[in-house]
C-alpha cells in the first residue's frame, strides 16, 4: 500500500524538480525587470509554468486520494465505526449487570464474614 | 515599477488550482468518525496528564480553525481525532467487555489508518507546495521587485524604502513558516499514536508515555500548520 502512495510522492519531486527551478530562474528575472514588454513577456512564461505547476500538484492529489487502498482504508473504518458504535449502545447494560454482580459478590462476602464470625463465636 | 502590494498573479493561481476538498473531507470524516466511535465505546473520563496535553493540541486546533489558511478546514478534524484517541485512558474504569471491544476494534482499524495518515500527509503537503509557491512569487515579484523599482527612482524617499523592505521582511517570514511546516509528520505523528493506543489496549499496562509523547509531538505539528496559516498570506 504505502508503496503505492511513495512511488506517486517520487514521481511528483520528479516532475516538480524541473518546473521549479525554472520558476525560480524566471522569478528572479521578474524581479529586477521594470514595467514593460519583456516583464509582460516573463511573466506570460511565468504564468504558464506555474499552470503547469498546479496541473501536476492537482494531479498527484488525485492519484493519492483515488487509490484503491485508500479508498478501501476509508470504507473499512468508516464500516468499523458504524459497528462500534452499535455495539457502543449496548455497553451501559454489560457495565450495569457487572455492577450488580459486583455488588452481589460484595453481600455474599459479607454474608460469609458474618457466617465465620458467628462460627468462631460459637466456638469460643 | 511594481506600485501594488498585490501580488502579480497569486490570486489568479489560486483560482486556477483545482484543488479536492472532497475527497481530502472523506477522509478526515473517516478518521473523525472512528476516533469518536473509540470514544463512545470507553466512555472516557479525564484524566490529569492526558488533560494537560490534549489541552495544548486543543489550543493548536483552535487557531487552525480561526486561521482560514489552507490547513484551517483540513487539520482541524485531525487533531480533533487525535484528542478522541486520548480519551479512551479510563483506567480501572474499562470492564472487560469495552476492553475487548477496543482491543479488537483497534487492531481492525490499525492498517486502514496507516493507509489514510499515508494519503492525507502528501496530499496536505501538495498543498503546502503548492502555498509556497505563492509566498515565493509574492516576495520575489512583488515585494522585492518593488524594492528594486523604487531603488532606483530618486523621487521615492527612504521611509518609502524602509516600508518596501518591512513588507519583505515580512514575505520571508510567511515563506518560512510554511516552509517548516511538516504535513507529513504531523500524519505520522497521528498514526504513531494510534499504534501506541493498540499496543496499550492490547497489553492493558496503563502504558501512557509513549502515547503522551506522541501527543505532544502532534501538538507541535499542528501548532506549526497552524502558524504558517495564520501569518500574513498572499493577498487574496
Amino acid at each position: 500500500m504505502a508503496q503505492g502512495i511513495d512511488d506517486i510522492r517520487k514521481s511528483l519531486n520528479t516532475a516538480l524538480a524541473a518546473l521549479d527551478t525554472s520558476i525560480d530562474v524566471l522569478s528572479n528575472q521578474i524581479s529586477q525587470t521594470p514595467n514593460g514588454p519583456l516583464f509582460k513577456q516573463l511573466m506570460a512564461r511565468h504564468d504558464d509554468l506555474v499552470d503547469e505547476r498546479n496541473a501536476v500538484l492537482a494531479a498527484a492529489t488525485d492519484a493519492v486520494l483515488q487509490l484503491p487502498q485508500v479508498v478501501g482504508a476509508a470504507a473499512t473504518l468508516n464500516a468499523l465505526a458504524n459497528q462500534m458504535n452499535a455495539v457502543a449502545q449496548n455497553l451501559p447494560k454489560a457495565t450495569n449487570v457487572i455492577n450488580v454482580l459486583a455488588g452481589g459478590t460484595s453481600v455474599l462476602s459479607s454474608a460469609q464474614h458474618f457466617a465465620n464470625t458467628l462460627a468462631t463465636a460459637q466456638q469460643s | 515599477m511594481a506600485d501594488t502590494a498585490v501580488p502579480v498573479n497569486a490570486t489568479s493561481s489560486q483560482q486556477k488550482y483545482p484543488t479536492t476538498p472532497l475527497e481530502i473531507a472523506d477522509l478526515l470524516k473517516a478518521l473523525d468518525n472512528y476516533t469518536a466511535a473509540l470514544a463512545a465505546v470507553t466512555r472516557a473520563q479525564d484524566r490529569t496528564d492526558f488533560d494537560t496535553a490534549a489541552g495544548k493540541l486543543s489550543a493548536a486546533v483552535g487557531a487552525l480553525a480561526r486561521s482560514g489558511g489552507p490547513y484551517g478546514a483540513a487539520a482541524a478534524p485531525v487533531a480533533k481525532a487525535s484528542v478522541n484517541i486520548a480519551l479512551w485512558l479510563v483506567g480501572g474504569a474499562l470492564d472487560y467487555q469495552r476492553l475487548e471491544v477496543l482491543r479488537n476494534s483497534t487492531r481492525a482499524a490499525c492498517q486502514p489508518i496507516h493507509i489514510i495518515t499515508g494519503a492525507l500527509g502528501v496530499a496536505l503537503d501538495i498543498q503546502r507546495r503548492h502555498l509556497l509557491q505563492l509566498d515565493s512569487d509574492w516576495l520575489k515579484i512583488d515585494m522585492i521587485r518593488k524594492y528594486n523599482m523604487d531603488r532606483g527612482n530618486p523621487r521615492v524617499k527612504d521611509e518609502a524604502l524602509g516600508a518596501d523592505i518591512d513588507n519583505a521582511q515580512a514575505a520571508v517570514e510567511k515563506f518560512e513558516a510554511v516552509r517548516i511546516a511538516t504535513p507529513i509528520a504531523t500524519m505520522r505523528a497521528l498514526s504513531d499514536t494510534h499504534d501506541a493506543l493498540v499496543l496499550a489496549v492490547r497489553n492493558n499496562d496503563g502504558e501512557f508515555s509513549a502515547l503522551l509523547t506522541n501527543l505532544q509531538t502532534l501538538a507541535t505539528g499542528a501548532q506549526a500548520l497552524a502558524t504558517a496559516a495564520a501569518l500574513p498570506a498572499t493577498k487574496s
